[in-house]
């Protein structure tokens, strides 16, 4: 597809230098009328002059848009943040242009200082790319526009400062960049031997998530659920789960189930939010539309739907994604919730892969299909890191179920597309404390690669070195 | 079957579009002299090698143009000399790196097989083996990363069960020609014009005595303020900006003014040429920026950083005097560059605020401080810098002290000059000579 793709980008920018210079003409016409007394009446619903916009931002933006219901509040010695993030239409009512069109995405904020010190706002913590007051209006502006010094205005005027003094509190709007679905929000605030983080996660209103339309209750019945208490049953219990998953009636092989998370569900979903994963939107004829055109385009659709992939005689319960700079290029991943509980928590399957591009194809709906790279553990040993480095994983370890493939001798999936591995899965247990990497636990279990025999070895002399307090490593493993 | 009929007569179509087949011919490694640009640290047994190449050298290597499809291959040699077994972890290296059958797909031809599997082959033969290194064993291989022009940062994280170890490299990678090669800076001050430094006080005294604005190339017109001091060993002030990555600028050479296509490309937006601003009578001797990737308005909404090397030294590091602004969009009036017509954010403090915290979370500044010297500004009665955009500020010019030690937020020093809070409260600094900030009253 490159030299197609190349195509449409030279393409694409001539259409973008001719319409540079159409644009003043164009919108130019189309613009805001001249400035009417609309900031001081509360009525929205004044009509337009005839051919022309009014600029009409709302007045009191907590009174006209309910969105501080949404607003939550965390607090620790002294300082409290209170955040809500807004809809695509509830930035629109409130600003009074579409902020979401131009990747701009306002969070309020409020701030309180019961200290005796001042405290500092981190913006660039928050999101590095942040839009600053005058920017965000900036992306706004209509082509000599006249309502372009009240835009700004107001921009200004709703925006949070930096700076909370002592026993003070601030509060406004903060214009980060657009995420869609799951907004993970890290307020960090520094002052004079202090730094505090509060951690917020928002689903945003304004689009359908896949896990919205599973019933979980009616999954399995109460009784049906199994609980085990120690690793070893665990591990029984995981081995035996088939390799793939299966058409809808429960036959055939089709994608590799390459992984088991275990734990409390908001844990493991803010701990794949953090490291920048995406919900996924159910197929519909609007998404649909929409990732056929972001194919063509080679834009990106961060929550682009996913085929159904059956497990349990069921397609996925959630689906989560990592995109790249194209919608050809994610990594994904779908999880199953078990009938299966290990110490009363949740134990979910999970196939993860890698999209490394797309191809055309009269098999989807919508013509196109993802090409995964065929060396399957790529994408596992990605997931491995990723979720380590999110600081939710408590313990983790590998064990078999698949049967191991060569590209030689590969497996394939029900779109004909070949993948081998080498038989491991990866098992991640979700706690509720931040652990970091040196805290992390192993299931004394086995280990993928080349060395996982030797390592493996290490790995129980350094967990049995940990339980009885021994700090240091164990006896070093002689090089051959 | 009626769709194996329409699918096929679709890639023919396809096929006659876009023409077919290519010939695949990379070159061992050994014969590309990327190595000799290779950077080698130790530490405690463990010795890892790096070396990022080139868009000519990648392209010699794999036999296709990498770059083309923004990807840079970064050469690494880890020896493990310990008695433990550490796992290298990429994704702190890149955390969108490419997989070898993913770059290898990027580059496949449409119509010749053979030569796409040998392609695959070779990518995932030349790709490094993301496991566990044993003691006394070597791990050697590509990453493929993401494309970063002229200076590449490198984190090497190497994990065992007990922490982790983490080694920065920074690169400048050749294929651009960055402005400050242009500058010989040995030759901008003599011994004898060098003022060395050991005091606080002395050195807030300098630094307030700097003057106030950039100016034009006669030395006159009015200009951006000079609201950014950085002090420490050139090292250490490129790794933390590198880090938060900051780019660096290629040279003015007057062949991009009128290169639209080029303006509008994704690939060189990131080091795109600036205007030329002056102090002490010359052009700013380094430019950075930072540019925002997401959008495709990226080339016209970026922060820009000039630096100019000053004379002093302070307790014998080098100091830089520097003006932040923020590019929010350009606009359609002419001026001599057609580039150069940018908007600017004119509340100018708001960027300078920016770049502290951006610089301070690389954890590499010792000390924050703050001087006057740029003398207040308001919105009401804004100053205008060369290109006649407004601009207004509190006056104060914020002091960073680089080191060598990571710092966390919670440990960082304080110059004890000007009352840090009260600039975040939005009070004014330096010389009153204007009305209170009516825009920073609000809140």
């Amino acid at each position: 597809m490159r030299p197609l793709r190349k195509g449409l980008k030279i393409r694409f920018r001539i259409f973008l230098v001719i319409s540079l210079c159409l644009m003043p003409g164009i919108w130019g016409c189309a613009s805001y009328c001249a400035t009417q007394d609309t900031l001081n009446s509360s009525e929205f619903s004044t009509p337009p002059a005839k051919g022309c916009k009014v600029y009409a931002p709302s007045s009191d933006p907590a009174k006209d848009v309910p969105f501080k219901v949404r607003a939550e509040t965390q607090s620790e010695d002294g300082i409290s943040v209170s955040a809500a993030v807004l809809s695509d239409y509830e930035s629109e009512r409130i600003f009074g242009v579409d902020l979401a069109r131009n990747g701009i995405q306002p969070v309020w904020l409020e701030i309180g200082n019961t200290t005796d010190k001042p405290v500092t706002l981190i913006y660039v913590a928050t999101d590095p790319g942040y839009y600053s007051p005058n920017e965000a209006a900036y992306t706004n502006y209509g082509y000599a526009s006249p309502v372009n010094e009240e835009m700004n205005e107001y921009f200004n005027k709703h925006s949070i400062r930096r700076g909370i003094p002592a026993g003070g509190a601030l509060s406004g709007f903060f214009y980060t960049n657009w995420d869609p679905g799951i907004k993970y929000l890290n307020v960090s605030i520094y002052g004079e031997e202090q730094e505090k983080n509060f951690v917020f996660y928002f689903v945003i209103p304004g689009i359908n998530l896949d896990y919205q339309r599973v019933d979980w209750d009616s999954l399995y019945k109460k009784d049906e659920y199994v609980n085990y208490e120690t690793e070893e049953e665990l591990r029984r219990v995981l081995e035996a789960v088939p390799c793939c998953a299966t058409r809808k009636d429960g036959t055939g092989e089709n994608d590799a189930l390459n992984f088991f998370v275990i734990g409390d569900t908001d844990n493991i979903i803010s701990a794949f939010i953090r490291r920048g994963w995406d919900v996924t939107e159910p197929i519909s004829v609007s998404s649909g539309l929409r990732a056929f055109k972001a194919y063509f385009s080679g834009a990106r659709y961060r929550t682009s739907p996913m085929s159904s992939v059956f497990v349990y005689k069921r397609s996925q319960d959630i689906g989560l994604q990592k995109a790249r700079s194209t919608i050809h290029e994610r990594n994904h991943l779908r999880l199953w919730l078990m009938p299966v509980r290990y110490q009363g928590m949740d134990v979910w399957i999970g196939s993860v892969s890698r999209d490394v591009g797309s191809y055309f194809t009269f098999r989807t709906p919508w013509l196109s299909a993802h090409a995964i790279d065929p060396d399957l553990d790529e994408a596992r040993t990605y997931l491995v890191q990723d979720l380590l480095f999110s600081g939710g994983v408590e313990k983790f370890g590998y064990l078999k179920g698949i049967r191991p493939s060569t590209p030689d001798d590969p497996h394939r999936n029900f779109m004909k597309q070949s993948w081998w591995t080498d038989g491991y899965r990866a098992v991640f247990l979700f706690g509720d404390d931040p652990v970091t990497l040196n805290e992390l636990e192993f299931f004394g279990w086995e280990w993928a690669g080349e060395d996982g025999a030797r390592v493996i070895e290490f790995i129980k002399a350094m967990s049995a070195g940990r339980k009885e307090g021994r700090p240091a490593a164990p006896e070093p493993v002689k090089p051959d | 079957m009626k769709s194996k009929i329409l699918e096929s007569a679709v890639w023919i179509i396809l096929a006659a579009a876009a023409g077919c087949g290519g010939s695949y011919t990379p070159k061992p490694p050994e014969e590309v002299s990327f190595l000799d640009r290779a950077e080698t640290q130790s530490r405690g047994g463990l010795t890892v090698t790096v070396a990022v190449l080139s868009r000519e050298e990648s392209e010699e290597v794999f036999g296709v143009d990498l770059a083309a499809n923004g990807v840079q291959p970064v050469w690494l040699d880890i020896e493990n000399n310990t008695g433990k077994p550490y796992f290298f972890m990429p994704i702190a290296l890149d955390p969108d790196y490419f997989s070898p059958n993913e770059v290898a797909f990027m580059n496949h031809f449409k119509f010749n097989r053979s030569a796409n599997r040998e392609m695959d082959e070779q990518f995932s033969k030349y790709g490094i083996q993301i496991e566990f290194i044993m003691p006394g064993e070597r791990d050697k291989g590509f990453v493929y990363t993401n494309l970063d022009p002229g200076l590449k940062f490198v984190n090497v994280t190497l994990y065992e069960i007990d922490g982790t170890e983490n080694f920065f490299f920074y690169f400048e990678v050749p294929g651009i020609q960055p402005d400050y090669e242009n500058v010989d800076f040995t030759a901008l001050y003599t011994e004898d014009e060098l003022v060395h430094i050991d005091d606080e006080e002395e050195l807030r005294k300098a630094l307030e005595a700097l003057p106030c604005c950039t100016t034009g190339s006669d030395g006159g017109g009015g200009g951006d303020p000079i609201n950014i001091i950085l002090i420490g060993d050139p090292d250490d002030i490129s790794s933390a900006v590198v880090r938060r990555k900051w780019d660096v600028t290629e040279a003015d050479t007057g062949k991009f003014k009128f290169d639209l296509g080029r303006a509008f490309s994704p690939e060189s937006y990131r080091t795109f040429p600036m205007a030329s601003l002056y102090l002490f009578g010359r052009r700013q001797d380094v430019s950075l920026q930072k540019s925002r990737r997401e959008t495709d308005a990226a080339y016209r909404q970026r922060n820009t950083l000039r630096l100019w090397l000053t004379p002093f030294r302070y307790q014998g590091k080098t100091v830089w005097a520097g003006a932040v602004s923020r590019d929010i969009g350009s606009d359609l009036r002419i001026r001599k560059y057609w580039f150069a017509a940018q908007e600017i954010d004119p509340d100018i403090d708001e960027t300078r605020d920016y770049l502290v915290e951006d610089v301070i979370l690389s954890q590499n500044v010792d000390k924050l401080g703050y001087v006057v010297g740029v003398g207040v500004s308001t919105s009401g009665d804004p100053r205008y810098n060369l290109s006649k955009l407004p601009w207004w500020s509190d006056g104060y010019r914020a002091v960073l002290l680089f080191g060598k030690d990571q710092i966390t937020l919670g440990d960082l020093g304080y110059f004890e000059w000007e009352d840090v809070d009260a600039v975040y409260d939005g009070e004014t600094g330096g010389d009153v000579n204007g009305a209170a900030d009516e825009g920073a009253q609000g809140k």
